[in-house]
């Protein structure tokens, strides 16, 4: 797990729109990928109430089908029951509890230019890195066997015949090095 | 492997000496730190399992095996190293099957702690915990069973484990699937002893509160929750929603910020696959925003009492209103720290929502 704690740079390069609040560019904060990640505030929707209908209008009782499919195919929810008795115990989304999200929203939008107005609109702070392991470099720091798993032995195969195969390899001792290549 | 000079750091050694010793406790579990210095090395490990001082055979874990027969090369700074990774590795150990069990008695028979024998150049290295043993201490002490509940009819002690732990218990939570621990995951946890009063599924457990199940592994059950049938298709839902953003690499600034500095060394290298989730704050907060404000909505764990629009808009834009002079909560705000790191991750200081 890797850690990108400022991550406006790296949005910048995956092509997120960034959008600053009343011109000031350092409060700059990704909102979307236009096409494919759009979030629920300006610019992708032109106020706060048509994001804020685009969100929960769906989620309203009366959007929803009030009863099973008569064909018998269920939604696709993991539950015994059937999907009616399982939003009557859900919270109702309300036309009420709609006009409340959009006044605060629109507060929220016109007093500090932005939606949300403390944080981005986007959130990315860990990453997840994966790569193959080069058993090498724990053989020479550790005793033989340590930190070995099935995992790893399943491995130990393929990494090997990939070092070999371009011609990085180091004799045990050697100091160690960071051994980087791209296939 | 263990040899002559093999200390029991943790198994029997109390303040003052005595036995600490429950042949009336629910079960019996023994933590032992064994360490064995050789004239050019040290030998150093862990073994977990049923109280029987002295047995060989009683590690219940693969890894623990391992580093409990490990003969590490002579003194040197990197041998060190990797002593401090195993105790590392101990303590979290520990500390996961401390939660396991709920209590840890010491047994066994009293062993002294002698640091004397420690080589010199350990001291050096406190966070190896070789020069404090005491580290691990905590671990030995017996905690009081609590009843996590309020509740008028829990009887704790009607179904608490009466056996040994068991020697592969341990090796099946080393051992379980990442997979299986995935789609395994559900929303509501409910255990056993629970009652669940609100939301769609309303249930009241027919089982007292059990601390250990005693006699079958849950997670050998959970393995069937996902078939390879179940695996293939998902697979392939997730190659059919992948869409390509850009070809080739992703070019990040390999620079601090936007990368950590203990990271640059290999993140995002050629050779790797980075996983980045990216969050959606703006779907987070309006959809919280309208369940608070429905009329339906009601305080969770405060049974009936709803909040309707007609006081929970007003709460919410109090909020507001608050927020332009308020730090968001989650932020340290003693002294001046919080301001600079503000300005520092260029968020503006304004809202609390």
């Amino acid at each position: 797990m890797h850690c990108g704690f400022l991550s406006r740079e790296i949005f910048e390069v995956l092509w997120f729109r960034l959008e600053a609040p009343n011109g000031v560019a350092a409060l700059a904060h990704p909102v979307g990928l236009d096409g494919i990640f759009e979030g629920y505030c300006p610019p992708y929707f032109a106020t706060m109430d048509a994001a804020v209908d685009a969100l929960l209008t769906p989620l309203l009782r009366t959007s929803r089908p009030t009863a099973d499919p008569s064909d018998g195919k269920r939604p696709p929810v993991p539950y015994l029951m059937t999907d009616a008795e399982r939003r009557e115990g859900c919270v109702e989304m309300s036309p009420e509890g709609l006009a409340c999200t959009k006044a605060v929203c629109n507060y929220i939008f016109d007093t500090y230019g932005r939606f949300p107005g403390a944080v981005d609109a986007r959130h990315l702070m860990w990453f997840l890195q994966a790569h193959h392991l080069d058993i090498s470099y724990y053989d020479r720091i550790l005793p033989t066997g340590c930190l070995w798993t099935d995992a790893y032995r399943a491995h130990e195969e393929f990494s090997w015949l990939r070092v070999a195969r371009i011609g990085l390899t180091a004799p045990r001792g050697a100091p160690i090095s960071h051994l980087q290549t791209d296939t | 492997m263990a040899g002559a000079a093999e200390q029991t750091l943790l198994a029997a050694a109390t303040p003052d000496g005595r036995p600490n010793v429950r042949p009336d406790s629910p079960f019996e579990f023994q933590l032992m730190v064994h360490t064995d210095m050789g004239p050019g090395g040290v030998r150093r490990g862990v073994r977990f399992g049923p109280p029987q001082p002295g047995a060989q055979n009683a590690s219940s874990c693969r890894a623990m095996q391992r580093s409990a027969t490990a003969d590490l090369a002579p003194r040197t700074g990197r041998s060190l190293a990797t002593i401090c990774m195993f105790d590392n590795r101990a303590i979290a150990l520990g500390r996961s099957l401390q939660i396991l069990t709920d209590r840890i008695w010491r047994t066994g028979p009293v062993a002294s702690r002698a640091k004397s024998s420690y080589p010199c150049d350990l001291m050096a290295y406190p966070q190896s915990g070789l020069t404090e043993d005491v580290k691990l201490v905590h671990l030995a002490k017996p905690v009081k069973p609590t009843t996590r509940s309020r509740r008028d009819n829990l009887r704790i002690e009607d179904n608490v484990m009466t056996e040994s732990l068991r020697p592969d218990l341990l090796r099946q939570v080393w051992e379980y699937p990442l997979f299986d621990a995935l789609y395994g995951r559900r929303s509501r946890r409910f255990g056993l002893g629970f009652e669940m009063v609100e939301g769609p599924t309303p249930y009241k457990s027919q089982h007292v509160v059990y601390l250990i199940d005693k006699t079958t592994s849950p997670a050998l059950k959970m393995q069937t929750a996902v078939t390879p049938d179940d695996r293939k298709t998902v697979l392939d839902l997730y190659r059919e929603s992948r869409r390509e953003l850009q070809p080739g690499r992703l070019g990040i600034p390999r620079r601090v910020p936007p990368l950590c500095g203990h990271n640059l060394w290999d993140s995002n290298m050629p050779g790797s696959a980075l996983f980045m989730p990216v969050c959606d704050v703006s779907l987070s907060l309006i959809a919280p925003s309208a369940i608070r404000g429905s009329p339906s909505w009601r305080v969770p764990g405060r049974g009936q009492r709803p909040h309707t629009v007609s006081t929970g808009a007003p709460s919410l834009l109090y909020r507001v209103h608050r927020a332009g002079s308020h730090l968001p909560q989650h932020v340290p705000c003693n002294g001046s720290y919080g301001p600079r790191r503000l300005d520092a991750l260029r968020i503006p200081v304004a809202g609390n929502l």
